[in-house]
């Protein structure tokens, strides 16, 4: 009887022991899924954040150019960190959006204003990344200066 | 016959169970971590909310208010407040957006009518919002959210009267 | 009876044959009702943010249209006044009637002209110009008097429910 109740332990222990494995097993399987999961949820809100701020950006450097004789060097008013070249515009952000020389960007905003007549400009907003350069946000506009009875054609 | 069995040991009966609460002290740290994780998460997005919302907000009245000049900013009690005037009714009136006592506030009344910052009805909870003046129909817009995280956005109105 | 209380003695007391899968189910169901929780919350908020960018992005294809219409419009206005100041608005008057380029409005004072662009699925950019009287030209033959988002569709109240029909 001593010897049955030996096979009945060391059969019990064993069957816990199996259930304790395929238990850590399924777990595990578990786990890598929801790891996923977390971090497909971390990556989208920080492209949430990214996106927002690029929208207020690009939307307040488009507000600021819709004005007439507004020119690339007039950005320095808003940032007077701009870099101009020409009818472009640089400006570098940090991680956290705020402005930064160029070395230590993660961010790049680009502003451009093209005179093509007398009384039309058209202007461009955009936000990159800067490593690897990825396009995040695009505005276009044009700018119009009326005629006055002064104008001749 | 006598059955073969290996002898009893101890550590047949105390690995299984050491095992065993390894493995429920781990799974529920990890569970504790993984709730630690969601409200981080949750957390990040409502902040990030707040700033987003109330300047989207901001900007959607300025553009659906944009006529004869009717935005402008004035200072009522010392606080900051986008004011945007229209006619209902051929009644002139004025709708005030502002932030007091932690939340952003909006008020329509009747022009004449003192103005009573109190009673303008809740739109969303934020720590500040301040607005500047930077030219004629162009403003600046800064708030600043539960987190202390500060935000801007630049508006124009193109109406004139 | 002797053999049952012996087997009794040795069984493991605490863990249970299934305890362990439970406790693995219990876990395994709150660990991904987190994540299921934290990648919806995430999604939504993106979903939203692409929104608001869309709705803006339309905002400026809408203003650009409509600058390119007013461009239109000032250049015909510059046209007639230079050719005929004196019945400058009834020119402007038949003119726009022609093209039908915009509303018009000659009942007042100063006169005004209107147009909508459309802006999205559901709303559009109104734009209204107020004619400059001869005289008072320096900044142009018009002034921008609305430059705002209006709703294109009619909002229904109707919040009746079909009870019963018969």
């Amino acid at each position: 009887m001593n010897e049955l109740s030996k096979n009945t332990f060391s059969s019990r222990s064993s069957l816990l022991l199996m259930e304790i494995i395929l238990s850590i097993l399924f777990f595990s399987l578990a786990g890598t899924v929801c790891l996923q999961m977390f971090v497909k949820a971390k990556l989208l809100e920080q492209d949430t954040a990214e996106l927002d701020m690029a929208v207020r950006y690009v939307s307040s450097a488009a507000e600021f150019l819709n004005q007439p004789e507004r020119t690339a060097e007039s950005v320095a008013i808003l940032y007077p960190a701009a870099s101009v070249e020409g009818n472009t515009a640089f400006v570098w952000f940090k991680k956290d959006f705020s402005s930064c020389s160029q070395k230590e960007a993660c961010y790049r905003l680009e502003i451009r204003v093209l005179q093509e007549d007398t009384h039309t400009a058209v202007w461009s907003a955009v936000l990159y990344t800067e490593s690897p350069a990825e396009e995040i946000y695009r505005l276009e506009g044009t700018v119009y200066q009326p005629y006055t009875p002064q104008d001749r054609h | 016959m006598r059955f073969r069995t290996r002898s009893r040991h101890i550590i047949d009966l105390a690995f299984p169970i050491a095992l065993f609460f390894v493995f429920a002290v781990s799974s529920l740290s990890i569970l504790i971590l993984a709730a630690d994780i969601y409200a981080s998460t949750a957390s990040h997005l409502r902040i990030n909310d707040e700033n987003r919302t109330a300047l989207s907000y901001i900007a959607e009245k300025i553009r659906q208010n944009d006529t004869n000049g009717a935005v402008s900013i004035t200072s009522i009690d010392g606080i900051d407040c986008l004011a945007m005037s229209a006619l209902y009714n051929e009644i002139p009136c004025t709708t005030y957006i502002y932030e007091y006592g932690g939340m952003m506030k909006e008020l329509f009344i009747n022009d004449g009518i003192p103005v009573s910052l109190k009673s303008g009805r809740d739109i969303m909870a934020i720590s500040s919002l301040s607005m500047e003046q930077l030219e004629e129909q162009l403003w600046r817009f800064t708030t600043v959210d539960s987190d202390g995280n500060e935000d801007f956005l630049i508006a124009a109105g193109r109406s004139v009267p | 009876m002797k053999a049952k209380n012996n087997s009794r003695k040795h069984s493991i007391p605490v863990i249970n044959t299934g305890s362990v899968s439970l406790l693995m189910i219990f876990i395994v169901l709150c660990i991904s009702m987190f994540a299921a929780l934290s990648v919806s919350g995430a999604l939504t908020e993106y979903r939203y943010s692409q929104k608001i960018a869309q709705h803006n992005q339309d905002y400026y294809t809408a203003s650009d249209t409509a600058v390119k219409r007013l461009k239109d419009i000032d250049q015909l206005l510059h046209d007639i006044y230079l050719q005929d100041p004196e019945h400058y608005y009834d020119a402007v008057e038949k003119q726009l009637a022609m093209t039908a380029s915009a509303e018009t409005d000659f009942s007042s004072e100063e006169p005004s002209l209107s147009y909508e662009v459309p802006l999205g699925d559901a709303q559009a950019l109104k734009v209204v110009l107020t004619l400059n009287p001869p005289g008072q030209m320096e900044t142009g033959y018009y002034r921008i008097t609305s430059w705002q988002e209006i709703p294109s569709s009619t909002w229904n109240g109707d919040d009746s429910l079909n009870l019963m029909t018969f």
